[in-house]
C-alpha cells in the first residue's frame, strides 16, 4: 500500500492512495497563496495601481524584457499579470490510472478541473451534494473574477531562477513558480464536475469491487465528510477538515473512523491559538464599533461556510445594538445560489436547523434577512445594486486574497478612510500581504481569523478515542507553529507508529494483507460434507475452481467433475487428523496379533518398541516414523493399524 | 383563600385583641378542617400576640396558647416545616413571661427542639436552636425549685450530642448554640462541661472532614477565648500553626478571617494577617522567609492539589479584603498583582514558571477576589490623607487590567470588576498626576484602554456594554476635569459611542447610557464635540430622548429617559432654545404611560416645573420661547403676576396632567399628584385665586389627559372641588389595610373554611 502526498500544504489536500489494485485520489485542493504575489484586478482603472512603479533588480544583465512584468508598492514587489495557482504535483503519477477521486469539502475540490481535465482521467469522483454545489459555486466565483477583467499579458520571465533569486521577500521564497498554473475556464469547471457521482452520508460504495468506501459526516462544513476506505480485512481512514464545534453543518461522526488501521490526518486549523467563538465576538464587536462610528465594514469572504454563521452571528449582535436598520450587502456572482442551496440542504445540517423546516422555517436565518431587506445580495456591484447601496453598511464580498473580485473595489473605496474597516475572517491568506498592494491604507484591519477545523487539541483527543494503529500526518503538525516555537501543545502527539509525510513524498503503508475472502457457490458448497474437528469447528475437503472478477473471488464447482485439479484427483481422497490414542493402538496392534509391545514416552511423543518383529515406531506431533529394518509388508500393517487410530476426512 | 401574603397582623387595640383570641379559640376545633398556611398564620399570629401580650395570663388564653401547640404537634401539621418554624419561635417569644417554661416542659417542646436540630430546614433549625438557647439561659435566671435545674440537664445533653452524635449537622447547630451561650453564660457553662474536655473536643472536630463543623468549632474556640481571656490552656497562636502544620492550613486560616472580624479583633494583635498572607506568597513565590521555612513548607504541601490551592487562595484573598476594608495594608500590593498574572491567559512573563499557575489559570473566583482586593487596595491609595505614595507597581497592576480587559473571551462578572478597579486606578493615576506624557506606560495604558472600552461598548453580551457604558458615565462624572481625561475620552470617541449606545438594542444599555449621557452632557467640552462629531444638534438629541420616553418597550429605558430630561431641566443649562413645547407634549402623554415609575417621574419633573415657575421671580430660561411668557415680563400688573404663571402651567399642559394623574390607579401616583396639587392650591389660595372654604358645587368630571387648552378658570375650579386633604389621606394609606385592620381578613379565613364544611358534597361528574 503506498500513499502519494501530493500537497505541498496540508489545509490544501490531494493525496494518491494505491491500495488492493485500486488508486484512490483523496481529495484535490488548490493553494491559493501564489495569488498574493500578483497585483490585484481591479473592475474599475486604479490609477493608482497602474502608476505603481515598474521595477527590476538593479545587477539584472538577463535577456528577458522584465520591466513591464515586476511593480513596486512600498518595499514589496508583485508581478503584473494574470493570477496563477500552486497545483498539486500531479506529474508524480499517470493520473490515466487514478480509478476514484474522494472529495471531502467544498473547497478541496477546486484543483479538480487541473487533475480531470486534459489528463486522461476516466474514474469516477464522489462526493456529497452540498460539496458538489458548493465547490461548483467557489470555482464560477472564482473564473467568473478571472475572466471578468483578463489581463493582456502573461508574465514569464520573473520566473527565471536568476531573478528570482533578486526579488526581495516574500516573492522570491516563491515556491516552483514554473509550476504555477493559469486559472481554468467555465468549460472545463463544468465538464469536470459532470464526472461527479453524488453521494450520501453512510452509503456504501465499491471501487472494482475491490474496496468498499464511505463517507460520513466531518462537522466542517455543509455536506463535509471524511471517508473510509474498507477492503474485508483492512480499513483506512482520511479525516479531512473536520470540526467538533457545534455551527451549521450535520455534527462530526465518530464511529464509522474507529479502529482503521491506518488513518490519515489533514486539514488542521491553520489559528491554533485562538478560538473561533472569540473571533466571531470581535468580528461582531469590531463590525458593530465601525457602524456605530459611522464607518462600513468590508468582509472579503467565499460565497458559503462561515460566511453564513457570519450573517446568523452578527445580525443578532446587531439588533441587540440596536443596529437593525444597517444593511448588510452580500456581493458574489454565485451569491443567489449560495443562499439558496444552504437552505435546502436542511439534511445536511445540525439538529437545530434541520429541525426548523418542520415548523416549517428556513434552517437559516439569513432567509429571513433576505426576507425584510436586511441583507441584500447581488451578483455584481453594477446594476441594481447601485440603487440600493448606501452608507454605513457591512459589506460581504469576494475575494478573500483581496487579489480579484469586487472586495478590490471596495477598498480602493474605502481604503482613504479611517472610520471604515476591513475584517480578516478567512484564513488562507496572510492578511497584512494580501494587504501590501494597498498601502498606504487608512481604513483599519481587524484580523479574526475564524477556522473551525480541528485544533491540535480536539485532533490528539480524536486520535485517542479512534485508536488508529497507524496514524499518518504532515510532518508540520509534529513541532510547534514557526510563529510560537515554545507551543509544545501545538503539535499532534506522536508516537512510532505515526507515519508524517513532506510535500511530494511517497510512503509505504504497513499494511500486511493476510487473508482475502472469497465466496463458494451455493452448488457447490452443497456438496460439501463437513466434518466437526471441534465444538463449532468443521472442516471440509473442496476442489473447485476460483474465478477472480471485478477484484471478487469466488469458488465454483469444477466444469468437469472427473478433471483433475492442481494435479489432485477429484474423487473423494480422506485425510487423517486427531491425536493417536495409545492404548487403543495398542490394542488394535494386539487385535492383529502383535502382542509384544512396549510403549515409551519420548519428549517429542511416544516410541513403540516392537521387539518381536525388531521394529520401532516414533511418534510426534504431525509426523510417525516406522523403523523395521525395511519389511515393507510389516510397514504397511501397521501404518494401516495406525491410520485406523485417527479420525479420517 | 391564600393568607401567605398579609403575614401575621400585630393588634394592639382591645377590640382587635378579642377578635383575635376569638380566631385563634376556633383554629384548634376546626383544625381537622383548616388549611396547613391557615395554621401556620394562626401560629404566627399567636406568636405575635405573644412578642406584645401575655398570653399565659387566663386560663382561657392559656388553654388558646396550649391546644394550639398541641395541635400543631400532631404528625400530619408537624411535618409542615413552617408549623415547626411557627411553634418554635412562639414557645420562645413566650419563655419571657412566667409560667412559660413549665408550659414548655409541659407540651414536649424541648424533645422536640432536640430532634429539631438538625431539621431539612434552615428555617427550623435556627429556630430550635434559638428555643433551646433561651430555655437554657431562662433557666439559669430562673430562681425556681422546679424549673433552675433544667439547664443543667440541657447543657449535658447538649454535651452527650457533641460528643457522641454522629450527625454532623446536628452537632453544628450544638455548637452554634454553645456560641451563643459563651455570649451571656459562659461560667454555668463551664461549671457543666470541663473546658479542659470541652477544648480537646473543639480540637478535634476543627480538624474534622466536614468544613461546617470546623468552621463552628473554630468560631466557638474564638467565643470562648474572649469569655475566657485568661485561660492559658486555648493559645490561638499555637492553635493556629498547629492547624498549618497537621494540614489543615483552610481551617487555620479560616480562624485567622474570623479573628478579624471585629467583636474577636482585640484576641490577636496582628498576627492573624500574617499567616492570611502567607499562601498569597507561597502561590506567588515572591518572598519566602527562612525563619518561618516550616510554615511555608506546611502551607506548600497543603496546596499542592488544585482544589486545595484554589480554597486556600480564596481564604486568603477574602480575609484580605477583610482587612483592607478595615483600611489596613495586609500584604505586598506586588504580590495581589503578580496572583492576577498568574490567573491571567494574556500575561507573558515570568509567573508563566509558577507551578501555581496551572491552578489557578483562570478560575474566575480567584480572579473576582482578587480584583476586590485590587479595588480596595486602589480605594484605599485614594482615600489616604497622608500621601504615603502609590506602590510601585502600580501603573503595573493598571497595565494589567486593561490588557485583560481586551480579552475577548472573559467573563461579563470579571469584566463588571476589572472595570471598577480601573475607575479608582485612573483617579489614582490622576490624583498623583501620572497622566501627563513623560510618566513613562500611561499614556500607552490609557490609548489601550481607550480602544478597549470602544470595543466593549459594542461587546456581543450586552452584560459588559451596560458597565462599559456606565464606567464611561463615571469617569466623566469624576474626572472630566482632567484635562488629560477629558481628551482621552474625545480621542477615542467614549462620548460617541455613549450616545450610540442609547440606540442599543437592549433595554438595560439604553438606560445606562442615557444616565451617561447625562454626566456627558455636564462636561461642555466633551458635550459639543460630542455634537459636532456626530453631526447633530442639541434638538436632535432632545428628540431622541423624547422618542424613548414616548416609544421605547421596556419601562427601564423610558424611566432613565425621563430622569435624563428632568435633570436637564433641574440644572437648567441644557435646554436653551430647545423644542419645550415638544418636551412638554411628551411629558403630558407619559402621564398615560403604563409603567407607574415613569408616572412618578413624569410628576417629578413637572414638581420641578411648578417649583421654578413658582418660585422665580424672573422666568426661567426654557420658557422664554412660551407665548404665555410675554405676559410675564412685566406686561402685566403685578397681582395678576402669580394668575399668569398658572396659566403658563396651564398652557403646558401641567395642570391637566396633575389632575389626570390624581385619579391614576396606581397609589404612589395619586399620592404624589395630590401632594403637587396641595402646594398648587396652597398657593392659589395664598394669591386669592380661589377662595378657602367656597367649594364648587359643581360636579363635572375632572379632565382627561390630552384635553387640549385647559384654562386657568377650569382649573382653578377643579383643584377648588378637590378635597385635597382626604384624598391625600386616602392616598397615604398603606396598601395592606390588612395591617391595620385584620378582621374582614379574619372572618373571611374562617368563613372560606366553613363554607367547605357545609358544601362538601361531591359531585359525581
Amino acid at each position: 500500500m503506498k500513499l502519494y502526498c501530493l500537497s505541498g500544504e496540508p489545509s490544501k489536500p490531494c493525496f494518491i492512495l494505491k491500495f488492493k489494485t485500486t488508486t484512490i485520489m483523496l481529495d484535490s485542493g488548490l493553494d491559493m497563496g501564489s495569488l498574493l504575489n500578483f497585483l490585484p484586478v481591479p473592475l474599475v482603472h486604479s490609477s493608482r495601481l497602474s502608476s505603481l512603479k515598474k521595477w527590476k533588480p538593479n545587477d539584472y544583465r538577463g535577456s528577458g524584457k522584465i520591466e513591464n512584468e515586476l511593480r513596486a508598492c512600498g518595499t514589496n514587489v508583485f508581478v503584473d499579470s494574470a493570477p496563477e495557482f500552486t497545483l498539486p504535483q500531479l506529474d508524480i503519477l499517470d493520473l490515466s490510472e487514478v480509478d476514484v477521486i474522494l472529495l471531502s469539502n467544498s473547497y478541496s475540490t477546486l484543483a479538480l478541473p487541473y487533475v480531470t481535465e486534459y489528463s486522461g482521467f476516466k474514474g469516477m469522483i464522489y462526493a456529497t451534494e452540498p460539496t458538489l454545489q458548493g465547490g461548483r459555486q467557489l470555482m464560477e466565483e472564482l473564473v467568473h473574477y478571472v475572466e471578468r477583467m483578463p489581463k493582456g499579458s502573461t508574465a514569464n520571465v520573473w520566473k527565471n531562477a536568476d531573478i528570482l533569486r533578486c526579488l526581495p521577500a516574500p516573492i522570491k521564497d516563491a515556491a516552483n513558480p514554473l509550476a504555477w498554473k493559469q486559472c481554468y475556464s467555465l468549460h472545463d469547471v463544468n465538464s469536470s464536475l459532470a464526472k461527479v457521482q453524488m453521494v450520501g452520508f453512510n452509503e456504501k460504495l465499491t471501487v472494482f469491487g475491490a474496496v468498499t468506501v464511505t463517507a460520513s459526516s466531518s462537522g466542517y462544513c455543509i455536506g463535509s465528510c471524511n471517508w473510509s476506505i474498507q477492503s474485508d480485512y483492512e480499513k483506512i481512514c482520511y479525516v479531512a477538515a473536520s470540526s467538533t464545534l457545534t455551527t451549521h453543518p450535520q455534527p462530526m461522526e465518530h464511529s464509522p473512523l474507529r479502529n482503521s488501521d491506518v488513518m490519515i490526518m489533514s486539514q488542521l486549523t491553520r489559528t491554533p491559538t485562538v478560538n473561533p467563538d472569540a473571533m466571531i465576538g470581535e468580528f461582531c464587536m469590531t463590525t458593530a464599533l465601525t457602524l456605530r462610528n459611522g464607518g462600513n465594514v468590508l468582509v472579503p469572504c467565499y460565497p458559503s461556510g462561515v460566511t453564513y454563521d457570519l450573517f446568523e452571528c452578527l445580525s443578532v449582535h446587531m439588533d441587540s445594538c440596536g443596529l437593525s436598520q444597517v444593511p448588510m450587502f452580500f456581493i458574489s456572482p454565485v451569491a443567489d445560489s449560495s443562499l439558496a442551496y444552504s437552505n435546502i440542504f436542511a439534511e445536511w445540517l445540525s439538529q437545530g436547523k434541520k429541525s426548523k423546516v418542520y415548523l416549517p422555517e428556513a434552517p437559516f436565518p439569513h432567509a429571513e434577512l433576505v426576507n425584510t431587506g436586511r441583507l441584500k445580495h447581488y451578483p455584481g456591484i453594477h446594476g441594481p445594486f447601485s440603487d440600493e447601496f448606501r452608507s454605513p453598511c457591512v459589506m460581504f464580498t469576494g475575494h478573500p486574497s483581496l487579489r480579484f473580485g469586487d472586495v478590490v473595489h471596495f477598498i480602493e473605496l474605502w481604503g482613504k478612510s479611517s472610520g471604515n474597516t476591513i475584517i480578516f475572517t478567512e484564513t488562507d491568506f496572510p492578511y497584512l500581504y494580501a494587504l501590501a498592494p494597498f498601502q498606504p491604507l487608512l481604513m483599519k484591519a481587524v484580523h479574526c481569523p475564524i477556522d473551525t477545523s480541528l485544533n491540535f487539541g480536539q485532533a490528539n483527543k480524536l486520535i485517542r478515542d479512534l485508536k488508529p494503529r497507524h496514524l499518518v500526518i504532515s510532518e508540520r503538525y509534529s513541532h510547534p507553529p514557526a510563529l510560537h516555537p515554545h507551543r509544545n501543545d501545538l503539535v499532534i502527539e506522536t508516537d512510532p507508529k505515526t507515519i508524517m509525510y513532506k510535500p511530494g513524498s511517497v510512503l509505504n503503508l504497513p499494511i500486511k494483507r493476510t487473508y482475502e475472502r472469497v465466496e463458494i457457490e451455493p452448488e457447490l458448497a452443497a456438496s460439501l460434507v463437513p466434518t466437526e474437528v471441534k465444538p463449532g469447528v468443521a472442516v471440509a475437503m473442496v476442489a473447485g475452481t476460483l474465478v477472480t472478477k471485478d477484484n471478487k473471488h469466488v469458488l465454483k464447482a469444477p466444469s468437469d467433475p472427473k478433471s483433475k485439479v492442481d494435479g489432485l484427483e477429484s474423487g473423494r481422497r480422506y485425510y487423517v487428523w486427531g491425536e493417536l490414542d495409545m492404548q487403543e493402538f495398542v490394542s488394535k496392534l494386539a487385535q492383529h496379533g502383535i502382542t509384544d509391545v512396549k510403549v515409551e514416552d519420548s519428549a517429542a511423543g511416544h516410541i513403540v518398541h516392537l521387539p518381536s518383529d525388531d521394529t520401532l515406531i516414533q511418534i510426534e506431533e504431525g509426523s510417525t516414523h516406522i523403523i523395521c529394518e525395511g519389511n515393507e509388508g510389516l510397514r504397511v500393517r501397521l501404518k494401516d493399524i495406525l491410520l485406523q487410530c485417527l479420525s479420517r476426512l | 383563600m391564600s393568607t401567605t401574603n398579609h403575614g401575621a397582623a400585630t393588634l394592639t387595640c382591645p377590640q382587635l385583641l378579642i377578635a383575635q383570641k376569638r380566631f385563634l379559640h376556633q383554629v384548634p376545633h376546626t383544625s381537622s378542617v383548616l388549611d396547613t398556611q391557615v395554621y401556620v398564620f394562626a401560629v404566627r399570629l399567636m406568636g405575635q400576640l405573644v412578642a406584645n401580650y401575655d398570653m399565659l395570663q387566663t386560663p382561657e388564653e392559656k388553654y388558646i396558647v396550649t391546644a394550639c401547640v398541641q395541635k400543631a404537634t400532631e404528625a400530619e401539621k408537624w411535618s409542615e416545616p413552617s408549623i415547626r418554624n411557627a411553634v418554635f419561635t412562639l414557645l420562645r417569644l413566650m419563655l419571657k413571661y412566667k409560667g412559660a417554661l413549665d408550659l414548655v416542659i409541659k407540651l414536649d417542646a424541648i424533645h422536640l427542639a432536640f430532634e429539631s436540630l438538625s431539621d431539612p430546614s434552615l428555617f427550623v433549625t435556627g429556630s430550635a436552636q434559638k428555643l433551646v438557647t433561651k430555655l437554657i439561659i431562662t433557666s439559669v435566671t430562673d430562681h425556681r425549685q422546679s424549673t433552675s435545674e433544667i439547664h443543667k440537664s440541657l447543657i449535658k445533653q447538649l454535651w452527650v450530642v457533641l460528643r457522641s452524635s454522629s450527625d454532623v449537622a446536628k452537632k453544628a447547630t450544638v455548637l452554634k448554640i454553645f456560641q451563643d451561650l459563651f455570649h451571656e453564660i459562659s461560667n454555668v457553662i463551664l461549671e457543666e462541661v470541663n473546658s479542659l474536655d470541652f477544648l480537646q473536643l473543639l480540637n478535634k472536630m476543627i480538624r474534622c472532614d466536614s468544613a461546617v463543623l470546623s468552621r463552628e468549632a473554630a468560631t466557638l474556640c474564638l467565643v470562648y477565648k474572649r469569655s475566657n481571656p485568661a485561660d492559658s490552656s486555648l493559645d490561638l497562636r499555637s492553635e493556629v500553626c498547629n492547624l498549618m502544620h497537621s494540614g489543615h492550613v483552610h481551617v487555620a486560616l479560616n480562624l485567622c478571617r474570623q479573628l478579624l472580624l471585629r467583636e474577636y479583633q482585640h484576641l490577636a494583635d496582628g498576627w492573624p494577617q500574617d499567616f492570611l498572607r502567607q499562601p498569597l506568597i507561597i502561590v506567588c513565590g515572591t518572598f519566602i522567609n527562612p525563619l518561618e521555612s516550616g510554615q511555608f513548607a506546611a502551607i506548600a504541601k497543603s496546596i499542592s492539589k488544585k482544589s486545595a490551592c484554589l480554597e486556600v487562595t480564596g481564604i486568603c484573598l477574602g480575609g484580605i479584603e477583610q482587612l483592607l476594608q478595615q483600611g489596613k495594608d495586609p500584604c505586598s500590593f506586588a504580590a495581589l498583582h503578580t496572583l492576577l498574572q498568574l490567573t491571567s491567559q494574556e500575561c507573558q512573563c515570568d509567573v508563566n514558571h509558577s507551578q501555581y499557575r496551572k491552578f489557578l489559570l483562570r478560575q474566575p473566583k480567584i480572579q473576582k477576589a482578587a480584583l476586590r482586593c485590587l479595588h480596595q487596595y486602589y480605594q484605599l491609595y485614594l482615600n489616604d490623607e497622608t500621601g504615603i505614595g502609590i506602590p510601585d507597581a502600580f501603573v503595573g497592576s493598571a497595565q494589567y487590567l486593561v490588557d485583560s480587559l481586551g480579552c475577548v473571551d472573559l467573563d461579563v462578572t470579571i469584566v463588571s470588576e476589572m472595570l471598577k478597579c480601573l475607575l479608582p486606578a485612573i483617579k489614582l493615576a490622576i490624583c498623583h498626576s501620572l497622566l501627563s506624557a513623560e510618566i513613562q506606560m500611561w499614556p500607552e495604558v490609557l490609548d489601550l484602554l481607550g480602544g478597549t472600552l470602544q470595543k466593549r461598548l459594542c461587546d456581543m453580551h450586552w452584560e459588559t456594554r451596560d458597565s462599559t457604558v456606565e464606567f464611561v458615565g463615571k469617569i466623566c462624572q469624576s474626572c472630566a476635569d482632567d484635562t488629560t481625561v477629558n481628551m482621552w475620552i474625545r480621542k477615542h470617541n467614549l462620548h460617541t459611542l455613549s450616545w450610540e449606545c442609547v440606540k442599543d438594542g437592549e433595554s438595560y444599555v439604553r438606560a445606562g447610557a442615557l444616565a451617561t449621557v447625562g454626566h456627558l452632557s455636564r462636561d461642555t467640552t466633551i458635550w459639543e464635540n460630542m455634537k459636532i462629531v456626530k453631526d447633530i444638534s442639541q434638538e436632535d438629541v432632545v428628540h431622541h430622548i423624547l422618542t424613548i420616553i414616548s416609544t421605547d418597550t421596556e419601562g427601564f429605558a423610558r424611566r432613565a429617559a425621563l430622569d435624563l430630561i428632568t435633570r436637564w431641566y433641574k440644572d437648567g443649562n441644557q435646554l436653551h432654545a430647545q423644542p419645550i413645547n415638544d418636551v412638554y407634549r411628551t411629558m403630558v402623554a407619559a402621564t398615560k404611560d403604563f409603567d407607574w415609575e415613569v408616572k412618578l417621574g413624569v410628576l417629578t419633573f413637572w414638581g420641578n416645573i411648578i417649583d421654578q415657575v413658582l418660585s422665580n421671580d424672573t422666568l426661567p430660561s426654557y420658557a422664554i420661547n412660551l407665548e404665555t411668557s410675554k405676559k410675564f415680563k412685566g406686561v402685566v400688573p403685578e397681582e395678576k403676576e402669580f394668575e399668569t404663571k398658572v396659566e403658563m402651567l396651564c398652557s403646558i399642559g401641567c395642570c391637566q396632567a396633575l389632575l389626570f394623574s390624581v385619579e391614576d390607579y396606581e397609589q404612589s401616583v395619586r399620592k404624589k399628584a395630590c401632594e403637587l396639587l396641595t402646594t398648587l392650591k396652597a398657593k392659589c389660595l395664598d394669591n386669592g385665586l380661589i377662595q378657602g372654604n367656597s367649594r364648587s358645587k359643581s360636579s363635572d368630571p375632572l379632565p382627561t389627559c390630552g384635553e387640549i387648552n385647559m384654562t386657568t378658570p377650569i382649573f382653578l375650579d377643579s383643584i377648588q372641588q378637590l378635597d385635597l386633604e382626604a384624598l391625600l389621606a386616602e392616598n397615604s394609606k398603606s396598601c395592606d389595610s390588612y395591617e391595620n385592620n385584620p378582621m374582614d381578613l379574619l372572618d373571611d379565613i374562617l368563613a372560606s373554611q366553613r363554607q367547605d364544611e357545609e358544601d362538601n358534597a361531591i359531585d359525581c361528574y
